[in-house]
């Protein structure tokens, strides 16, 4: 799809406009950034103010940037990546272009797919039967939206296919998405967006966990609707969740995963069976899938790493995972005399936490950046890690950084181990870290401590420069010794046998 | 040979009980031409050799395999001049064993003496799945990566 003429462009702003103004709803002065959340959220005091601030902003903006677009006329302004401040009007914008409008720069069909190849599977699904209206005119306007209401992220044309990173602001107030439908959203679940947004839950485990409570809560407050029935209804009812968390932060594969485990529990459920009932077998098989897929499942593999870990071993590990704690703390409670190098990086420094609790139960630690890591190596003996998921042709996507410890390792010899629970294992394939990945904050990477002066404060302002912050790599089999799951150790290659053998175990339940 | 083939051997003497001799006598019975070449010149003869077969006493869940001392280097060696190194090995030698290293060995296994280890001359090493091209067994041929699929079958 080439550029819009100026004239396109203007029917589409003022649609746009209308878009923007609420679901649909033309012609009211109804400002999304939710005022339906704020009343949820009680800073309806603070509201009145900044909505008028931004809007008075934004139109003006709007104004500038269409005047400057219809003198330029072809998509130049799609091209463009300098950015000019932007504060609390480009978070609130920045969610405001909302749906697949998040890419800039490239042919406007394309960012619905790979945005919906980005989050699982469910809610690729989810996006089309929900809001088909708002979320192919928002994709249609990618663009302009973002050029017209100025968000400032600036973007780098070879990721510019991945969701680009919109923070939610700090106001704890539901930001930026049109409103009405985002007032049905249950309360916990907002809570949870939350926090996956600002990174209080972090980590593969836990967002699953945390997601799959939630999950718990929204089935017990759930009420069938007269004349509906639960197992088909709940489905619809969840989806609106999904999309909502996926904006907050994409869906990892193991929250993909736990999903697709729910829908298929739902649409078990037996026409005949009453709603109390369903609602607590819809519970308990979460609380199962929870206790057998996550915690038991943590369990053997620290059973089956003990065998593995040896006196006098020198260990290494990368930033944070739940799996590999739990494997060391397990060996050196029953009594193995190892130590440990916990290697970390920036700008998430997860492995401070890593660090924290060994050290609270007594195991040596070491602690380098992983700038230093080719320097340790020689020393270590075995390096352990955790993985976010498992591909169908055995790579391995890891915490970004993984792929680079394992090299290091390869290069020195040392075998690298990856300790992976089986719900992790994802049918997808990719063979680099580019195709699909998760962009995180680049304003978490401005931070440096140096005396000369942080120089990278104003890299908005600096054409030429951009920041990527990355949060995942993909790691090839060949730098992976082994994997440890719950059903016992095998090869990197072997990720496609285990998922067949669980396709088969659901086909046949 | 029956096949009609024209092939000639070259089977490495294995020291520590010259097993290979006997490996060479039994080829001459068969009218198999062979040669006995002494184990350190393995590297000097890989040059003019098409392929490399050897046995196996397991066959681990990498893919791996643990044979005589003097497998690992043989395997080694022809992964460094790109020569095939292909296994024959029954399907019940196949075990559930993940050996990351030489250490990982069993040391029962191991040693030929009841003494300690630096006394005696380790009997088996273990060759890493990435020097094995091919494995031929009774269930079929495969690659090191689906031992573990047949294992994987076999136990669970």
């Amino acid at each position: 799809m080439s550029s819009p003429s100026p004239k396109k462009q203007d029917k589409e702003e003022q649609k746009q406009k209308a878009v923007k103004a609420g679901e649909g709803k033309k012609g009211q002065g109804k400002e999304d950034g939710g005022s339906g959340g704020g009343g949820e959220h009680g800073a309806a005091v603070k509201k009145p103010t900044t909505k008028a601030e931004r809007r008075a902003l934004q139109e003006a903006q709007r104004k500038a940037k269409e005047e400057r677009l219809a003198a330029q006329g072809k998509g130049t302004a799609k091209q463009t990546t300098s950015t000019s401040g932007g504060g609390a009007k480009r978070s609130q914008a920045s969610k405001g272009g909302e749906g697949g409008a998040k890419l800039e720069g490239k042919p406007l069909e394309v960012p619905r797919p790979t945005r919906q190849r980005n989050s699982s599977s469910s809610t690729s699904v989810t996006t089309d039967d929900h809001r088909p209206n708002k979320s192919s005119k928002s994709s249609k306007k990618a663009t302009e939206q973002q050029v017209e209401t100025g968000r400032r992220v600036k973007q780098l044309q070879l990721f510019s296919h991945l969701q680009q990173y919109s923070k939610a602001p700090s106001s704890p107030t539901l930001p930026w998405h049109s409103v009405s439908t985002y007032t049905s959203i249950h309360p916990a679940i907002i809570k949870l967006g939350l926090h996956y947004s600002h990174g209080v839950i972090c980590g593969s485990n836990s967002r699953c966990v945390a997601m799959l409570a939630a999950f718990k809560k929204v089935i017990n407050d759930y009420t069938t609707p007269v004349q509906k029935e639960l197992r088909r209804d709940l489905d619809a009812h969840i989806r609106p969740f999904i999309n909502f968390l996926t904006h907050c932060r994409p869906l990892s594969v193991s929250m993909g995963n736990a999903i697709k485990y729910l829908k298929r529990e739902i649409s078990k459920i037996g026409p005949d069976q009453s709603e109390s009932e369903a609602k607590r077998l819809l519970c308990a098989t979460i609380d199962e899938y929870l206790e057998l897929y996550i915690v038991k499942a943590g369990t053997e593999i620290s059973k089956l790493c003990q065998n593995i870990i040896k006196d006098n071993d020198v260990i290494l590990v990368y930033a944070f995972s739940s799996v590999v704690q739990r494997v060391l703390l397990d060996a050196h409670c029953s009594g193995r005399q190892f130590r440990v190098i916990v290697v970390d990086s920036r700008p998430k420094m997860e492995g401070r936490h890593m660090l924290r609790t060994l050290v609270q139960k007594g195991v040596k630690c070491s602690y380098v950046l992983i700038n230093a890591v080719s320097y340790i190596m020689k020393e270590v003996s075995k390096v352990i890690v955790g993985a976010h998921s498992l591909l169908a042709n055995g790579y391995v996507m890891s915490r970004i950084g993984t792929s680079q410890v394992a090299l290091v390792a390869r290069s020195f010899n040392v075998p690298v181990l990856v300790c992976c629970e089986t719900y992790k294992f994802s049918d997808r394939v990719q063979t680099d870290s580019i195709v699909n990945n998760e962009l995180g904050d680049p304003n978490d990477l401005v931070q440096i401590n140096r005396r000369q002066g942080n120089f990278l404060t104003g890299w908005k302002d600096i054409p030429c420069l951009g920041l990527l912050n990355l949060v995942y790599d993909v790691t090839s089999p060949d730098l992976v010794s082994m994997v440890i799951t719950e059903l016992g150790v095998i090869p990197c290659t072997s990720v496609p046998v285990v998922l067949r053998i669980s396709r088969d175990e659901t086909a046949a339940v | 040979m029956s096949s009609g083939k024209r092939i000639k051997v070259f089977v490495t003497a294995s020291t520590i009980d010259n097993s290979g001799e006997e490996m060479h006598q039994l080829l001459q019975d068969a009218k198999v031409p062979s040669k006995v070449i002494l184990d350190s010149a393995v590297g000097f003869i890989m040059e003019e050799v098409d392929l490399v077969i050897v046995g196996a006493e397991g066959v681990a869940e990498s893919g791996g395999i643990i044979n005589k001392i003097g497998t690992y280097q043989m395997a080694v060696m022809a992964k460094a001049l790109n020569k095939p190194f292909y296994v024959v090995a029954e399907s019940f030698k196949f075990v559930r064993m993940y050996p990351l290293n030489q250490g990982d060995l069993p040391n029962d296994e191991k040693y030929t003496s009841v003494n300690s280890s630096e006394d005696s001359h380790p009997y088996i090493d273990y060759s890493p799945p990435q020097y094995i091209t091919l494995l031929f067994s009774d269930i079929g041929v495969l690659t090191p990566s689906a031992v573990s699929d047949e294992l994987i079958k076999l136990y669970l």
